[in-house]
């Protein structure tokens, strides 16, 4: 008897308290994040597939319901620049606005053009964070004076696809393909943290991470091709992550991530990760932050 | 069975409670300093470790320094002067040299002194202090090598040199630096990085909650 009522008190205090409904703040941030590199690979497939096919840079397909819209995009589009995007979550549970604005190349009658475009998709998360394009609103299309786009071509858009994708799978988002391992040799991953240096297979170092970074999101805050092998299409890309969330024993973590990663990019979608290099720089706090007197 | 429920509902509130006051404090930063091995002004090898349990506040510099040194050592004593003895007790306030071929153990202690006899001065092998270096992320460089002509620099400690010709070739005991203080915590993790231009009020706050956390 006097259990229960002790367990009735405690059910109130509980059924009273905002902190047992509301979200935490680690909880937002892991739904941001997740939700942010999702769509953001997404996007990133949608305006890639829209350049011209080449030989090395393929993409997923993009779901056939979109065809007619999609089929509104001018022909022989050479390059895409993203000018602008904003990202808004909705009422609706899980659902985000992402509206992008984009300089749009491409060639007629033998000449260089070029349009600007306003668009808005509209997605719903699901459980598993997959990313799902519910609507695209055109906003709006101009014709814009030719500009020329330097690098914004189908492999621009590759990089990203794959970067997104590969933070989201960081945060636990199993939906992408990546292939670990070259032949029977496991793709090598190092990671140093401080006087921490760990080094083994991708899966036996992200296990050991999970330690440090247990509960949190990754933000894509830095990109760059550091090399390209034309023959093997093997890329080093070097990017730098923000990291914010929990470690194993719930003490809060802030982590700026400096990755090299060696990927293969193979013509069937899927990503063979070859190497991995990982250190913690020194998180930008405060603008002295490297200061030298 | 209500026992059960009783035991769970009770995990699931403290669980909650912790998250929500584990992010309120300063977070870890990730991959900022880490164990190290250094000689504190008695000649003794020391660890990050050895301090384990204490509060600490660490600086870069060294005692040839004419700026920033004295200036940052001034603004520590001020800082230390603002907590309560069981809080000094409860903390360390310490300074790397980066010239660990002048700044000796007894030199550092000397320097050191002038602030406060509580200060650590760390000193060690160029290794030793190289790696430290590292681990904070911090930097430092000879001013000789940038080109800066340095003879004309005021010094706080004039460098003694046993002949004309030693002081002639000293071209390279001067430097820039990093001016970070890094905030550790008990169990020796990086949980701020603060400067001189960081309010007093403001720092003593954060060593407080350090110091005061389970």
């Amino acid at each position: 008897m006097k259990i229960k009522s002790i367990l009735i008190i405690i059910l109130c205090f509980v059924g009273a308290a905002p902190i047992s409904a509301a979200p935490t703040e680690v909880e937002q941030r892991v739904e941001y994040a997740t939700s942010l590199n999702t769509m953001a690979s997404t996007i990133m497939n949608w305006y890639g597939s829209l350049i011209e096919p080449d030989q090395k840079n393929s993409f997923a397909d993009v779901d056939k319901q979109w065809d007619e819209y999609r089929s509104l995009y001018p022909r022989g589009i050479s390059q895409i620049q993203i000018t602008s995007t904003d990202l808004i979550k909705l009422e609706q549970a899980h659902s985000y606005q992402f509206t992008v604005e984009s300089l749009i190349n491409y060639g007629a009658n033998g000449q260089l053009m070029t349009s600007k475009h306003r668009e808005q998709f509209i997605f719903h998360v699901d459980l598993f964070s997959e990313a799902h394009i519910e609507a695209v609103i055109r906003d709006t299309v101009k014709e814009s004076q030719a500009v020329e786009l330097q690098g914004k071509g189908r492999f621009y858009y590759k990089i990203r696809q794959f970067s997104y994708a590969w933070l989201a799978y960081l945060d636990g988002v199993e939906g992408r393909e990546f292939e670990l391992s070259q032949g029977h040799e496991p793709a090598l991953y190092t990671l140093k943290i401080g006087s921490k240096e760990i080094q083994g297979t991708l899966l036996s170092t992200l296990a050991e991470r999970q330690q440090f970074l247990a509960k949190g999101g990754h933000v894509l805050r830095q990109l760059e091709v550091r090399s390209i092998d034309e023959k093997s299409n093997i890329v080093t890309i070097e990017l730098i992550a923000e990291w914010k969330g929990l470690n194993h024993i719930a003490k809060p973590v802030l982590a700026k991530i400096q990755q090299e990663i060696k990927v293969k990019m193979s013509d069937d979608q899927l990503w063979q990760i070859r190497a991995i290099k990982e250190q913690h720089l020194l998180p930008d706090i405060a603008p002295w932050i490297g200061l030298l007197c | 069975m209500l026992k059960k429920l009783l035991i769970i509902t009770f995990i699931f509130i403290v669980s909650h409670l912790n998250i929500a006051r584990a992010e309120d404090s300063l977070p870890i930063l990730s991959g900022v300093g880490g164990e190290f091995t250094a000689m504190n002004a008695d000649g003794i090898e020391v660890e990050l470790s050895s301090f384990a349990g204490k509060v600490l506040v660490i600086a870069f510099g060294y005692t040839n320094c004419a700026d920033i040194c004295p200036f940052t050592l001034g603004y520590l004593k001020r800082l230390y002067g603002e907590l309560s003895v069981e809080e000094q007790q409860m903390m360390r306030m310490m300074f790397v040299t980066v010239d660990p071929e002048y700044d000796t153990p007894e030199h550092l202690k000397a320097f050191i002194g002038h602030f406060n006899k509580d200060f650590i001065g760390l000193s060690g092998t160029q290794e030793q202090i190289d790696y430290i270096v590292s681990l904070y992320q911090a930097e430092y460089n000879r001013l000789s090598v940038l080109n800066i002509p340095t003879q004309n620099i005021r010094r706080v400690t004039p460098k003694l040199f046993a002949d004309e010709k030693s002081a002639k070739e000293d071209s390279a005991s001067l430097y820039s630096h990093s001016v970070t203080l890094y905030l550790i915590d008990k169990e020796g993790y990086t949980r701020s990085l603060e400067y001189t231009g960081t309010p007093i009020e403001v720092f003593t706050g954060k060593i407080r909650q350090l110091i005061n956390e389970q």
